[in-house]
């Protein structure tokens, strides 16, 4: 998997395997789930669980697997010069997660513009179906070149509204929209 | 007029090769990961080192945290985290960081998270001890002067 120019570099688990094409008549699933794995050896603490970082990564691969769904892949990044910049995240740890437990990643579209868009991702046990974490974040499409936020182009636009639509029905994730803060009437202690 | 009190100091070093991406920018999980490396030092500086952890059968685990990306950092860039308490109670901690290239003023990346005192054979929550609490409960006061960071308590939506 490594090449000579970066030697060390970790690899995604879709890098290179393009995009699925996308076929309008096809009925979206509301939440998508595009992306299952398991809690792998380099990803646990000395107590066996899950570190806070690799959640994000998975989150990461759950977005790559979302990106190739509309049809975003190395080529579209590579000879378009466009690509999607994460921006800001919200992350919310629920339950810890065991080596090699299953993981089932679910992906909600909960908001869209044209140069951006609102998702959140929900992680839960593959087997009982416990929602471990989530995480909100903020994409933007980048002109990579420009290094700034440009229009997505239309096609890909008329897909995430397509997402959109059919993920209006879903209700609203508890954890989103959620900001830190020390909220002291809730804690007893 | 006081001088302001400093911010903690708590992570020092360099990006490394696997962290970033094929363009040889840092990749947003490894952010977080520089940001948990912070707070493992932070858990230092308060009394829960490895040690202090393995005599009181308590540690901290994040419930919650909110990330700014702010630039794109390159591989081997030297970086360093600087952390704010932001506040607390008896058994939570709520803490800024922020990533910056060495020597540089404005942040790169910041980081807000919830920590939550937890007895680690429940695992429960639990108050913090006393000689934990007292400096947790000095730094809170001394970091009140600098204010909420522009980043900190945020949620994320599309603009208006």
């Amino acid at each position: 998997m490594n090449t000579a120019d970066t030697p060390r570099r970790l690899h995604t688990p879709l890098e290179g395997t393009g995009h699925i094409p996308w076929d309008p008549l096809r009925k979206i699933d509301a939440p998508l789930r595009l992306h299952q794995t398991s809690v792998r050896d380099e990803w646990v603490d000395y107590n066996q669980h899950m570190s806070e970082s690799c959640y994000l990564l998975v989150f990461g691969d759950n977005s790559d697997a979302f990106f190739r769904f509309i049809g975003v892949d190395e080529d579209y990044r590579d000879r378009g010069g466009h690509s999607f910049y994460t921006v800001e995240t919200h992350l919310h740890n629920l339950r810890e997660a065991a080596l090699g437990a299953p993981l089932q990643l679910e992906l909600q579209l909960l908001d869209l513009d044209p140069k951006r868009m609102h998702i959140f991702h929900a992680m839960r046990h593959g087997e009982s179906g416990e929602l471990l974490a989530t995480g909100e974040q903020m994409l933007v499409h980048v002109d990579m070149d420009q290094g700034r936020s440009a229009p997505m182009p239309e096609d890909l636009f008329a897909r995430l509204q397509a997402i959109l639509t059919a993920h209006a029905a879903l209700p609203r994730p508890a954890q989103a929209g959620s900001s830190i803060g020390i909220r002291r009437r809730a804690d007893p202690a | 007029m006081p001088a302001l009190p400093e911010l903690l100091s708590t992570y020092r070093g360099r990006v490394l090769p696997e962290w970033v991406d094929y363009n040889g920018h840092l990749r947003d999980a490894f952010y977080l990961l520089i940001f948990s490396l912070a707070s493992d030092e932070l858990m230092n500086q308060i009394g829960l080192d490895e040690a202090g952890r393995k005599a009181s059968g308590n540690s901290l685990f994040t419930l919650e945290c909110h990330l700014n990306y702010l630039h794109e950092v390159k591989q081997d860039t030297e970086v360093t985290v600087r952390t704010q308490i932001l506040g607390h109670d008896s058994k939570r901690l709520r803490i800024f960081h922020s990533l910056y290239r060495e020597g540089q003023g404005d942040p790169v990346a910041t980081n807000e998270q919830m920590l939550l005192h937890v007895d680690m054979a429940g695992p429960r929550s639990a108050p913090f001890g006393p000689a934990v609490l007292e400096r947790v409960s000095a730094l809170a006061q001394s970091h009140q002067a600098l204010g909420l960071p522009r980043h900190a308590g945020r949620s994320i939506s599309l603009p208006a």
